[in-house]
């Protein structure tokens, strides 16, 4: 009786302690940094000559002049467009195709998810391999259908390119994964009563099958584009940005510019407007996203 | 009129659930298909409504063989268990989803929507997504949507077995008045022999894939074929007592008198209750007589547990099965 009373008082107070170890790691590594970054975008920060001088607004006016960074930007979005665009319906056609439950269709998707798993060092030298200009297999394949070999990475005008099928091609396993799993809690009365309904197999897509897994949809493009917004690894394994700032994006430009050009307080203004770009088309994906998806 | 002509379904794991079945449904009937869980009863509603494919064999509809029509071109509707509605669709587009594939006009699907929303009694729910509703609002939207696109023929899968026992009585009676103001076939699947017996014009009993006995609720229960249906019809089931020729005898536990049978044409018993049950207006009791043999016995008179009593049956309320369990007398 003693024991649980003073459980039973210990519990009202424990609420704070139990979250305080997630509250902590929160703070230390995600609220603490953040507010560094905002504070250093309004400093002139140089930690060689130990300067650090408020500039107000100067660090966000050198960015939105540079040339550089106006480049990433754009490449960034367009970068993060085009994954989604291609990985998001690639997935749902795949999952489409491999929602049955044969062998070789459950074989295929445990393939299919590999790429997810394995670490962007190793997925980026495989492809460079295969993006060769000269040796590698994906001009053999154009070769075959006679059209002309591209020089991938290293041409300005392909490079780009080059990482969002690398990256569309890593996440899209696991969106299919994920549709896949939405897809078989679709009820079979669902599609038997369209049938009976009279619904075609195109009617069934598009009434039953789509809107049912709309909510997949929502998460798997907020998490595309978070993910396409904070890509780094691919960058500088690949390409190091180049051929002249071609295939650069933010994180990268991020990194260059604060701990190889030590320009901190002008690479967290970059850093800040990513945020707050991130902000703003997460918030704009779920408000659009929800007055469509059905959740049950 | 609904035909099944020496039907065969064999799924694709190669278990055959039925062979050389046959079924005449008579148009406008009520018929429920009652048997235990894997008897082949939603095999055969799904045969029928062509949402599986039959192995061998035709189904007749209306005067034309369906076999191979798609679903929806049958002229059937089905009533789910579960419901099936759409679950991110309204109460509205529910109905209106099949009517507008099957051509109906603007207009015309108005006009429909609201008679079979009314008959319903679901009207100002028109508006509302099916996780608002309750589960007997549910299945009534789901009979909505099977009444919307008229049907010579409705298949109904248990469609009460999610609901309470209050909610369903009140239902049973909902789709008894639905029957009779259509006048279209129901065809009714259920386990419940109490559901069949209220509801069926007739009643298919059913077990392993074959027909038991198909007849009027009257003649299930007081005229059974076999073994099986007189058990299976009845609460309790009729009483089977076996004899040392390998036939069997038996009797209902509401026939079972108390007392000395002097001078009657009659079944004698000497037994004691092992186990009493009140059950508002009666008692039921399981009985063991001398010979070992157990035996349901219901009776308005309370009797103490243990207590040794003499019982008889009349010649009357006897039935006689043969060694297969075929009805003999």
């Amino acid at each position: 009786m003693n024991i649980s009373r003073r459980t039973g008082k210990a519990a009202i107070r424990s609420p704070y302690t139990l979250i305080l170890p997630a509250f902590a790691l929160c703070l230390i590594f995600s609220v603490l940094p953040a507010s560094m970054s905002i504070r250093d975008s309004f400093y002139n920060v140089d930690y060689v000559n130990e300067v650090d001088e408020f500039v107000g607004l100067a660090n966000y006016r050198s960015i939105f002049t540079d040339d550089v960074f106006l480049k990433v930007f754009k490449n960034t979005v367009i970068f993060m467009f085009c994954t989604v665009v291609i990985s998001v319906p690639l997935a749902m056609a795949v999952a489409m195709f491999l929602n049955k439950n044969r062998f070789i269709h459950n074989l295929t998707q445990s393939i299919i998810f590999t790429p997810h798993i394995v670490s962007f060092v190793a997925v980026a030298t495989l492809w460079m391999f295969m993006m060769d200009p000269r040796s590698g297999v994906l001009n053999y394949i154009l070769g075959l259908f006679g059209l002309p070999p591209l020089r991938w990475l290293m041409d300005s005008s392909t490079s780009l390119m080059s990482l969002i099928i690398v990256a569309a091609w890593k996440t899209m396993g696991f969106n299919a994964l994920i549709v896949i799993a939405a897809l078989q809690k679709i009820p079979a009365e669902l599609y038997e009563s369209a049938r009976l309904d009279r619904s075609s197999p195109l009617g069934i897509f598009f009434n039953i099958t789509l809107p049912m897994i709309s909510p997949v949809f929502v998460f798997l493009v907020t998490t595309s584009v978070i993910s396409a917004f904070s890509t780094f690894d691919l960058v500088k394994f690949m390409t190091a940005g180049g051929p002249r700032n071609s295939s650069n994006l933010m994180v990268y430009w991020i990194y260059r510019t604060g701990f190889l050009h030590f320009q901190v307080g002008k690479a967290m203004a970059g850093a800040v407007v990513l945020m707050l770009f991130l902000v703003v088309v997460s918030a704009l994906n779920f408000m659009l996203m929800n007055k469509r998806a059905h959740y049950q | 009129m609904i035909s099944i002509r020496n039907l065969k379904k064999t799924y694709p794991n190669g278990f055959t659930v039925m062979e050389n079945f046959n079924l005449e449904i008579e148009s406008g009937s009520f018929t429920v298909l009652l048997g235990p869980s894997g008897c082949g009863k939603t095999t055969l509603i799904r045969l029928i409504s062509g949402l599986e494919s039959c192995t061998e064999g035709a189904v007749w509809i209306a005067g034309n063989d369906v076999t191979h029509y798609e679903p929806g071109e049958r002229g059937v509707a089905v009533v789910f268990q579960n419901y099936a509605l759409y679950p991110h669709m309204t109460v509205e587009k529910n109905i209106s989803f099949g009517l507008r594939n099957f051509g109906y006009k603007k207009d015309e699907i108005k006009r429909i929507l609201a008679e079979v929303l009314d008959l319903v009694g679901l009207s100002e729910h028109a508006g509302k997504k099916p996780s608002s509703l309750s589960g007997g609002q549910k299945q009534r939207v789901a009979l909505a949507r099977a009444i919307s696109k008229s049907p010579d023929v409705f298949l109904m899968d248990e469609p009460l077995s999610n609901l309470d026992a209050r909610l369903r009585a009140q239902m049973r009676g909902e789709l008894i008045r639905i029957h009779r103001k259509l006048g279209a076939t129901f065809v009714y699947i259920t386990h419940d022999q109490a559901e069949a017996m209220s509801l069926g014009d007739y009643i298919a009993v059913m077990d392993n894939g074959r027909i038991m006995q198909y007849g009027t609720s009257e003649d299930v229960y007081g005229n059974p074929a076999n073994v099986f249906t007189a058990r299976f019809i009845g609460d309790p089931g009729m009483n089977i007592l076996s004899r040392k020729d390998g036939t069997s005898l038996g009797f209902r536990g509401q026939k079972v008198c108390i007392g000395r049978p002097e001078g009657l044409d009659c079944l004698f018993i000497r037994g004691a209750v092992s186990t009493r049950e009140h059950l508002g207006d009666a008692y039921s009791y399981k009985m063991t007589a001398s010979d070992g043999a157990r035996f349901e016995m219901r009776s308005p008179e309370r009797l103490e547990e243990g207590a040794l009593l003499d019982m008889f049956v009349m010649k009357s309320d006897l039935y006689a099965f043969d060694e297969k369990g075929t009805r003999i007398a």
